[in-house]
């Protein structure tokens, strides 16, 4: 028995049309554990909707292996399908239909009644709408029957591809609260989201991809860590003296508006020790903490599709 | 079974199909007003308006004209020299202004059913490919897959539910039609229906209905398969309009595997393909070329047919990416 809730190994997939061959996924080793929220980021066209398309039984890997649950698939997708819960690209319903049918139709191919239906729709906030036709929905409420149709199966499994899209500041906050207590419940959620504060904040673990392959993973503060700088941002009140000071002394450090910033290892202690002897005082010092966002920017930038 | 209740409940909820669904029904209204108009009884206001007619036309100076000729020379328009026939061949009687067919019910089994049935056909064909087309154009089908991964049970549970609303819209206006013209024959005739007609009528309806079922599996497969309704109803357009009279100009050889000979066959239960030569010199040199096709043809010609499109279909939808 495996603790890997989503396990992929050189998992490839190939698009062949008139131009010739693309490879959108290029020997994607990824490893997901049970419990948690754990994102998965990736610049557009990196193959992250790709891979949970794969994922899902929507596309067919063109080589590689899957596991969800320690079950390969697609081959055993259904024995585990009924305790995933997913969203991929943009919510997708029958226009025609009301929210409610559209829920309804789902709900009864799972064999489940009307009170479930009741219940998701009370969670996502969508009671009183329910009853409108998808059409009229707003893409922020689209997004919300499909986070509704997710959790018709109280999976153990979400995945969920910019689940926030669309949405207004409270709904966010609202779908982050969402997530953030199924991962603490124990249901394992992996969160493809462009908007890397986000998935900073709720994240307990990141896989970041590019170009169709693993650039990094773990816990969200090991990611950062492994790239933390050490630098230093110095405010003083003669910026040119300070930094002549500095470079005299064999410092690396460049200037960011009204301050300097110092790439060092050494106790900041010294660089005000530094200055102080040359009649210059330190008004503001702060390590300079690397973020997501750098981290990924670090990671993905050679990635022709650019920041996300 | 389930899966089966989630597609005709998704029918019934699309619009677009109950409009195709009415359609049928209006369709099938439409039949059997036409055909009761056509048939009706001679009426009293009938009646005194062709007796109005006769005297019109025989008070007509041209009218007597004639009758004074032939009673001058009655051998000439009689063929007998008895000039009180004159009046019998040459003024007008009230028949010729009740010119009408009586309904009849057995002679109009085999026109009236084939017409029906083929428009009903097109009615199946736009219900299979409108609604998986809407699916594909929507993206729920892969919402639906998230559901339910065995894309095969998914594939054949739509083709089911399609199947069985086409065969049970087409039983139901095939029943209403056929009542309605039975009803009215009550009504205005005296005479009984021949024995067996019954029995002939309800064999036409079941095969009406399974040609009606098989037009909506191929809208459906090719839909499915092309993931475009318009490609579907450009195709049979296409087909219906250009292909068979190009085909039939060009290559008269192809005649009896025509969708349209071989429906014939179906639902008429055996058809006779009349294939006339380009050039001919005498009586027997045109005489055509006479080809008969009976209900086993046409079942066998229909079941390659419907069945390589569902395996085609089947084969693409397990295989291709879903977006």
């Amino acid at each position: 028995m495996t603790d890997l809730v989503i396990e992929t190994t050189d998992l490839r997939k190939e698009y062949r049309n008139r131009r010739g061959r693309f490879v959108a996924v290029k020997g994607l080793s990824l490893q997901v554990p049970h419990g948690g929220v754990h994102g998965f980021l990736g610049p557009n066209g990196s193959g992250k909707t790709t891979t949970i398309r794969m994922l899902l039984g929507l596309a067919r890997a063109s080589g590689g292996e899957m596991r969800l649950f320690g079950k390969e698939v697609p081959r055993l997708l259904p024995e585990i399908m009924g305790r995933i819960g997913a969203i991929v690209e943009q919510p997708k319903f029958m226009p025609g239909f009301t929210g409610r049918r559209n829920l309804s139709l789902l709900a009864t191919t799972l064999g489940q009644d009307g009170r479930k239906v009741d219940e998701v729709i009370e969670t996502v906030g969508l009671k009183g709408r329910d009853k409108d036709r998808y059409r009229g929905y707003s893409l922020g409420m689209k997004q919300r029957l499909a986070i509704a149709g997710a959790l018709l199966k109280s999976p153990d499994l979400l995945i969920l591809d910019e689940p926030t899209n669309g949405l207004d500041p409270a709904g966010i906050r609202e779908i982050r609260e969402t997530i953030r207590t199924l991962g603490e419940s124990g249901v394992t959620v992996l969160l493809s989201s462009h908007i890397l504060a986000e998935v900073q904040q709720v994240c307990d673990a990141v896989s970041i991809i590019g170009h169709g392959a693993l650039l990094a993973s773990g816990p969200v503060r090991e990611v950062i860590g492994t790239r933390a700088s050490g630098a230093v941002r110095l405010g003083l009140a003669d910026l040119a003296a300070g930094a002549a000071a500095l470079e005299a002394a064999g410092y690396d450090l460049r200037r960011d508006l009204d301050h300097l910033v110092v790439e060092t290892t050494a106790d900041p202690a010294t660089l005000t020790e530094l200055l102080a002897g040359t009649g210059l005082y330190v008004n503001e010092l702060t390590p300079v903490r690397a973020d997501l966002e750098t981290v990924f920017l670090e990671l993905t930038a050679d990635d022709a599709g650019g920041p996300l | 079974m389930r899966l089966l209740l989630v597609e005709l409940a998704r029918i019934r909820a699309r619009r677009a199909i109950m409009v195709l669904v009415a359609g049928a029904f209006l369709l099938g209204a439409v039949f059997v007003g036409a055909t009761l108009w056509t048939h009706r009884p001679v009426s009293d206001a009938d009646l005194a308006q062709a007796q109005q007619q006769v005297e019109r036309q025989t008070n007509s100076p041209m009218t007597q004209r004639e009758l004074r000729r032939c009673e001058r020379n009655p051998e000439r328009y009689t063929g007998t020299s008895d000039a009180a026939a004159c009046e019998e061949n040459i003024l007008p009687r009230v028949d010729w202004f009740l010119d009408r067919p009586v309904l009849n019910p057995p002679e109009l089994v085999r026109d009236l059913s084939v017409a029906l049935v083929l428009f009903l056909g097109v009615i199946a064909v736009l219900i299979g490919a409108t609604m998986i087309g809407a699916e594909w154009s929507a993206g729920s089908v892969g919402t639906q897959l998230l559901f339910e991964p065995r894309r095969p049970r998914v594939w054949a549970a739509k083709a089911a539910a399609i199947a069985l609303v086409a065969a049970a819209m087409a039983a139901a206006v095939f029943t209403l039609v056929w009542l309605s013209i039975l009803a009215a024959y009550a009504v205005w005739s005296d005479e009984g229906l021949p024995s067996g007609f019954l029995r002939d009528l309800s064999l036409t309806g079941a095969r009406g209905a399974a040609f009606v079922a098989v037009g909506g599996l191929a809208g459906y497969a090719v839909t499915m398969a092309v993931r475009h309704t318009v490609v579907v109803v450009g195709l049979m357009l296409a087909y219906s309009v250009i292909g068979e009279g190009l085909l039939r100009s060009f290559l008269p050889s192809v005649e009896r595997y025509l969708v349209s000979n071989n429906a014939l066959a179906w639902i008429q239960d055996g058809h006779t393909i009349r294939i006339y030569p380009r050039n001919c010199f005498d009586e027997i040199s045109c005489r055509p070329k006479e080809i008969a096709m009976g209900l086993a043809d046409a079942a066998v010609y229909f079941g390659l047919v419907a069945g390589a499109m569902l395996l085609v279909s089947l084969f693409v939808f397990n295989r291709r990416d879903v977006p």
